[in-house]
């Protein structure tokens, strides 16, 4: 359908890789590589959905999105999770419009067919209608294939095909032990979101997730803000590391050495706490600010999650849940939660508001503003590719400003996109 | 304390029109060292994302008084970019209800906000998020409380009609 819809385009020279990494400003601004995107990576790849602490109890549930396709994650009697597509078999109607809840049943509101909440379809008003058997045939809401939880993060994968969980994981699954790993039990739980839409397209926020570089500058008046109210000092170098995987994962590494004062106390015993619990030098190499992209849409940043919401080629929301550690003093959570919520580097309002996140989200305005019709025709992702460090098992490593993350992104999104 | 000032009687529907008039003015005057100096010593300004929020939830805004300096140092003396161009803005109050209060140092004062606000620039290139006016409504609710001889802002909660949906850009005052 992509091929259709522009017959000269050439989906393997979207990105190109020689001695600069190049990307086609088509991917950023076409509405039939958008619709190829929804196919052919969300609805082929590993896609998070929530999080099992969002639906505790049996019958709780939330909707979500894996791509564009609305989907109601669920938790039945039984306790067992499903990713069900909140489409109804009949008429296509979507069947549940609530955010969370606790429902044993689902009922369609045009015709009344009911689902119970492991999507199999329960009753048919006036079943007369039809001849006998005829809703057993249709089975009920369609459902996810595949699903995998980790750390009690739910993922579905709407295709049979493909790497399993374990494979899509990669030697990713280190920095994500290292990240839940700061609850000594490994549990989290999520917290009431941060919402914010941007007039941009999707990856431009999963690219600036990991993105070390951009930060001196388009965060400058944020820095400048810090540094007057005595709350930070001005950075020198380029202190930590970028990753990258197989599957599109990245990850940015950089040292914790921006605490604010009134909340240096509460990490030094938090830093304590996780060097008793696992030896000072695994406590070491855990307690870094990591922000780690699953790709395609999916990000563990400072204590909280975020999740990318594809809208329209042009059109993103974001979400961020600021998470709980469990197994954790009281006053170490306040503090993080204050980190998150309260502290300038980071503050109220995530990216609609807050002096930093909301600078990111006018950068990728631009850049839509920047690329609506424009004759450039490829934009550059070339910081560092001369010194990429390739281990045996396929982890990248790059210095912290280096575009490695965002070449990891387009390395997978090339193989999913064309294969 | 100027001992002219009436300390002891309750505020007025008077005097609680013409405060919400003149933070009005201020915020789209732009003159926010002066709405700084609206609030009392210890003053919250609130913008919950949700109708059940509590204050340490997340919310859009919830900044101190040490939260709304800097927030006012961004926007004021640094080139702060998702205020480059910086909003306009005109803020319109109405439905105003005031809580006779007996007491004479708190008082309760609601009304309804309309806002409109819009970044000016370069129209003839389509700047995407620019030079398109947008709405935000919502509720007010003011609880005030005499300070230093004069009626300040102990809590500005501001319950927009869409608290709870992803929002673009709100690096401005509602």
């Amino acid at each position: 359908m992509l091929d259709q819809a522009d017959p000269e385009m050439d989906l393997r020279a979207l990105v190109e890789e020689s001695e600069d990494f190049t990307v086609d400003t088509r991917v950023y601004t076409s509405p039939a590589i958008f619709d190829a995107e929804m196919r052919r990576i969300f609805l082929r790849t590993w896609v998070y959905v929530g999080h099992e602490s969002e639906i505790p109890n049996p019958g709780d549930f939330r909707t979500s999105a894996v791509g564009r396709v609305p989907v109601i994650v669920t938790r039945d009697q039984t306790g067992a999770f499903h990713v069900l597509v909140n489409t109804c078999r009949h008429r296509g109607t979507v069947v549940c419009r609530e955010e969370r809840g606790n429902a044993r049943f689902f009922q369609c509101p045009y015709h009344n067919w009911l689902y119970r909440n492991d999507g199999r379809l329960v009753q048919i008003p006036d079943s007369s209608g039809y001849p006998e058997g005829w809703a057993g045939r249709i089975g009920g809401l369609l459902e996810a294939p595949r699903i995998a939880v980790l750390y009690g993060m739910i993922f579905a994968n709407f295709s049979q095909a493909g790497p399993s969980f374990d494979e899509y994981l990669g030697p990713l699954r280190r920095y994500v032990e290292y990240w839940f790993g700061h609850s000594p039990t490994g549990r989290v739980q999520v917290l009431a979101p941060f919402r914010a839409s941007y007039p941009g397209n999707w990856k431009l926020q999963v690219e600036n997730s990991t993105d070390g570089w951009h930060a001196r500058y388009v965060h400058e008046s944020a820095l400048r803000t810090m540094h007057h109210f005595g709350t930070r000092s001005p950075a020198v170098g380029w202190p930590g590391a970028t990753r990258a995987f197989p599957s599109g994962h990245g990850v940015l590494e950089r040292p914790r050495d921006d605490l604010p004062p009134e909340v240096q106390p509460q990490f030094e015993s938090f830093r304590s706490l996780l060097a008793e619990t696992y030896g000072a030098e695994h406590a070491e190499a855990m307690f870094v600010r990591r922000q780690i992209t699953l790709f395609p849409s999916f990000h563990l940043m400072e204590f909280k999650f975020r999740v990318i919401q594809p809208v329209a080629v042009d059109q993103t929301v974001i979400y961020e849940f600021p998470v709980r550690l469990e197994g954790v003093p009281d006053d170490v959570n306040a503090a993080i939660l204050h980190r998150i919520t309260r502290e300038i580097s980071i503050s109220s309002g995530g990216p609609v508001s807050s002096f930093v996140n909301a600078d990111d989200v006018e950068a990728f305005a631009r850049v839509q503003s920047g690329l609506a019709d424009s004759p450039v025709e490829r934009i550059y992702f070339s910081r560092g590719l001369h010194r990429e460090v390739i281990a045996p098992d396929g982890e990248r490593t790059g210095e912290s400003s280096d575009e490695l993350p965002q070449r990891s992104i387009y390395r997978e999104w090339r193989r999913l996109m064309h294969e | 304390m100027d001992p002219r000032i009436d300390t002891m009687s309750s505020l007025s529907r008077e005097e609680a029109e013409a405060f919400v008039y003149q933070e009005c003015q201020l915020l789209d005057e732009r003159r926010l060292d002066e709405w700084l100096t609206l609030f009392t010593e210890d003053g919250i300004y609130w913008i919950p994302s949700s109708d059940t929020a509590r204050p340490e939830d997340t919310s859009i805004m919830y900044d101190d008084p040490l939260q709304r300096k800097k927030r006012v140092h961004q926007l004021l003396r640094e080139v702060h970019l998702a205020q480059t161009p910086p909003s306009r803005t005109v803020h319109l109050v109405s439905n105003l209800q005031f809580d006779p209060d007996p007491s004479p140092s708190e008082a309760t004062v609601r009304c309804n906000v309309l806002m409109a606000e819009i970044r000016p620039a370069d129209h003839a290139t389509g700047q995407i998020g620019l030079n398109s006016p947008r709405l935000l409504a919502g509720h007010c609710h003011y609880h005030l409380r005499r300070e230093h001889g004069r009626w300040a802002i102990a809590m500005k909660k501001v319950l927009l009609i869409d608290r709870d949906l992803p929002l673009y850009n709100i690096t401005f005052i509602i």
